[in-house]
């Protein structure tokens, strides 16, 4: 197909792509519609012009290998401009979008199997893209996959232009402008197994020979945030129960070997026999002393594996943290998700956690009446910097708790036309929203049946037994909620028509992903010749958004 | 026009002598011995299941009330098939002849049935609740409602909420029963009403499994409230109110019980029971019992 074509192809899909917008109460709503799958997406400024634009990862109809970006931009008046597309190459394994520089518009940066390409917003599409010698990746050699968006840019200096972080098999490698690429200690972690789990028959059959190996490459999670409340931004890079912090200098410098490593455990030996245990570190600033805390947590135990406990280490005031945990905050849930969020606007951080009693009451309720009571617990940071607890008490007490109804058709999710979304199921029910802009968390609330309920947050973090405002909202399963024109009011974006993606690396369905993808190029080289030929066929997937601007 | 009281006292010497004779009949009592060892073994099953399975109860109260949510759903079947031969042995032992040269009309008659039926729903669902309550206090211990050590509800509120869910539960068990008494009032032999029963019993059973998504939705107050076909089986409404009880345990007061789940509930048992009861009027009019 000659490029002539194929951006008049392109430029068709973007005349397709018309958004319509409309008032639907403090809302302006606006539709997307477009062919293909959803892959990923990303919310980024792409045109410099301060509000954040909406950024696809699809692909065709049933393509697992033609990669393409839509670009739809938001407009001055919190509409959107029709969306443009950008095709992604085949080497494409992850992305990002920023300023990579102080110059107006966003680079989209590319981390590809052979190295990193680096192209300019040029005001109707990203330009040419030009190669940037920095470090070999860990996506240098792999297979061809969906691109995912991951977080390469960062604004470490508060300069406007970010710098580049590339997650690299010794550890986080550093990108700076005119500066050599700086390796933080932190490596990946290289686990691997060898022998027959990959459903190889050969083991079967009791010869000699080497047996394949799978080798699996694990970089840590980067944060570049402040960690000891300096004001200056810090790189943390978390791997297990480690976290590495490599503090940043006056100077703005960072040292090689990490300022500090902290590791806590709060699992018992009893309970390391245990399969249901599992155990995560994270940090968040809680207290309001602008310094970091530890929250370790722990699922499951050896009496009831649906116990979730979030240890709190409270950082000290020498930057140390205690042996022991300082509180800790028991539930119950199959997910160990929890959300960390100021709900009443004093500046301390609260937690939400999701509490979900597994009884046969909720199967009975999941068949009689299509639907699942998700219950959320939310525990207020107190003025003193500790959530409530009783004198003598091992855990803290729940200050508010919430219910919710969400409908679940079970049988449409399973047996429904419309893909499952990738990943784990996440229904819209969020307090991480601020639609008024009144500096209280509201509840957002997808019912399950297309009805977006919405509950205004107060100073007490109570919320109405009915729902303040109810909107007409095509349930997802995946959303964004954030200020994306800069007002101070949350907008939600919904997406709707995303593909399953089998995440499994080197299981058995290795060989049939291989020859799935062989198949998906054979049939994308009959689509192209059809397509040149005039016999196109309109595809039967479809990409939709339904963006909820707050007004 | 009969006396209300006449009327009364009539219906409460005919359940006097039904309570007599079943007490002294061994397909009642084997049925009702067998409730109860369903439901010991049953309680001690479950606790050893979720101890292999990791997912202990968070107290007495939540324990007893997932017991019972079990139990009620297997134990309801034989008093169905109880309820089912209430006029099969009248007549099979003749002694529905006997009271019919009394006077008695079939409407006292068949009165003092359906409060013998219901008193063996109400015999079934006390017995069920105190096993579990039993059990929930060996295993876990009842008094207050606690959580991490928090007391979140007294013990008393947490029993009068069961008691009103309870009555909800028996409201839908009348519904049952009313089938039962239905099928009884057409049947001659023990094993006839049972066959009959059981098929009825299964049929309005088995509607309970079409889908949930399946059904119409009703403007509530402005709310939509769908209305799944399988409430046509209306024997699984007896878990809507153990559901809303379900709620106690988590932490969550039970604000209202007249939620439009419950509400529908209620419509849907009422409706049958009055259903079965005008066909079993109906029935016992035109039987000839002489024969």
């Amino acid at each position: 197909m000659s490029a002539c074509s194929r951006r008049l192809t392109l430029l068709l899909l973007a005349v397709a792509t018309a958004a319509a917008s409309q008032e639907a109460g403090p809302f302006q709503r606006t539709k997307f519609e477009f062919p293909g799958t959803i892959q990923d997406q990303l919310l980024a400024d792409v045109d410099g012009d301060g509000r954040l634009d909406v950024l696809i990862i699809h692909g065709a109809a049933g393509n697992l290998d033609d990669h393409r970006l839509a670009i739809c931009r938001q407009d001055d008046s919190k509409g959107f401009l029709p969306c443009v597309f950008e095709d992604l190459p085949d080497t494409a394994r992850a992305l990002d979008v920023g300023p990579l520089d102080t110059a107006p518009g966003a680079e989209l940066v590319l981390l590809t199997d052979e190295g990193i390409l680096v192209s300019s917003w040029q005001g109707s599409g990203f330009g040419p893209p030009a190669a940037l010698e920095a470090a070999a990746t860990i996506f240098a050699g792999t297979d061809q996959d969906v691109p995912r968006p991951i977080d390469l840019l960062f604004d470490l200096d508060g300069g406007g232009g970010r710098e580049l972080v590339l997650p690299t098999l010794e550890g986080p490698t550093l990108v700076r402008a005119g500066e050599a690429p700086q390796v933080l200690a932190s490596p990946a972690e290289v686990s691997y197994s060898a022998g027959s789990r990959n459903g190889d028959i050969n083991s079967f059959l009791r010869r000699h020979y080497q047996r394949r190996i799978t080798a699996q490459h694990l970089t840590p999670d980067v944060f570049v945030e402040d960690y000891d409340g300096d004001g200056r931004k810090d790189v943390i890079t978390m791997l297990d129960n480690v976290l590495r912090v490599f503090l940043q200098d006056e100077e703005g410098g960072l040292p090689t070997t990490p300022s500090l490593i902290e590791e806590r455990s709060t699992i018992g030996d009893d309970e390391l026999r245990s399969e249901f245990t599992g155990e995560a570190t994270t940090f968040a600033q809680l207290d309001g002393d602008e310094r970091a805390d530890l929250i370790v947590m722990k699922w499951g135990s050896s009496e009831k594996r649906t116990r979730m406990d979030r240890a709190i280490f409270y950082s000290r005031e020498d930057g140390g943290f205690s042996d022991r945990p300082d509180q800790v905050v028991r539930s119950e849930s199959v997910f160990p998700d929890f959300d960390i969020l100021d709900l009443n606007g004093d500046g301390r951080r609260d937690l939400v956690i999701p509490f979900f009693h597994v009884a046969p009451a909720q199967a009975v309720r999941v068949m009689t009446q299509n639907a699942i009571k998700i219950q959320f617990r939310l525990f207020l940071m107190r003025p003193d910097g500790r959530y409530a607890q009783g004198e003598g008490k091992a855990f803290v007490r729940v200050d508010r708790r919430v219910v919710l109804d969400y409908h679940l058709d079970i049988l449409r999710l399973i047996f429904g036309n419309e893909a499952a979304p990738t990943g784990r199921i996440a229904p819209l029910l969020d307090f991480g929203a601020d639609f008024n802009g009144d500096g209280y968390a509201d509840l957002a609330a997808d019912d399950g049946s297309d009805r977006l309920r919405i509950y205004w947050g107060n100073e007490q973090v109570r919320y109405g037994n009915s729902p303040d405002l109810v909107l007409p909202f095509e349930s997802t399963l995946s959303y964004d909620l954030i200020d994306a024109d800069g007002d101070g009011r949350t907008d939600l974006f919904g997406y709707h028509g995303t593909r399953p993606v089998r995440e499994e690396i080197g299981g058995r369905h290795h060989a049939v992903k291989r020859k799935r993808r062989e198949r998906e190029r054979a049939r994308r080289a009959e689509a192209r010749r059809a397509r040149e030929e005039g016999e196109e066929k309109a595809p039967e997937e479809r990409v939709r958004l339904e963006i909820l601007m707050s007004r | 026009m009969t006396d209300p009281l006449d009327f009364g006292r009539t219906v409460a010497r005919l359940v006097r002598a039904d309570v007599t004779k079943l007490s002294h009949y061994w397909v009642v009592l084997i049925g009702f011995c067998a409730i109860f060892v369903l439901a010991v073994p049953g309680t001690m099953l479950f606790h050893w299941a979720e101890q292999a399975a990791n997912v202990a109860s968070n107290s007495g109260y939540d324990f007893a009330l997932s017991v019972v949510n079990r139990l009620v759903d297997a134990a309801t079947p034989i008093v169905y098939v109880l309820i089912c031969i209430l006029f099969a042995i009248d007549v099979s032992n003749s002694t529905l002849k006997c009271i019919l040269t009394r006077p008695v009309t079939r409407m006292e008659l068949l009165c003092s049935k359906y409060v013998t039926a219901l008193g063996m729903v109400l015999l079934m669902v006390t017995m069920l609740w105190v096993v579990a309550l039993g059990a929930g206090a060996f295993y876990h211990g009842l008094g207050d409602l606690t959580e991490n050590d928090y007391v979140i509800f007294e013990g008393s509120y947490v029993l009068g909420q069961f008691a009103i869910g309870t009555g909800f539960v028996l409201l839908c068990l009348s519904a049952v029963a009313a089938l039962g008494v239905t099928v009884s009032t057409f049947s001659s032999t023990m094993g006839g009403a049972i066959i009959i029963g059981m098929i009825l019993f299964f049929f309005f059973d088995m509607a309970s499994v079409i889908p949930a998504s399946l059904g119409f939705t009703l403007s509530l107050g402005g709310e939509p409230l769908h209305v799944p076909l399988s409430t046509l089986g209306f024997t699984n409404q007896l878990l809507v109110p153990l559901d809303l009880l379900g709620d106690l345990p988590t932490g969550i007061p039970i604000r209202t019980w007249w939620t439009p789940e419950i509400l529908r509930m209620v419509v849907t048992c009422t409706t049958y029971f009055w259903i079965f009861f005008a066909i079993s009027a109906v029935g016992i009019r035109r039987r000839d019992f002489t024969l």
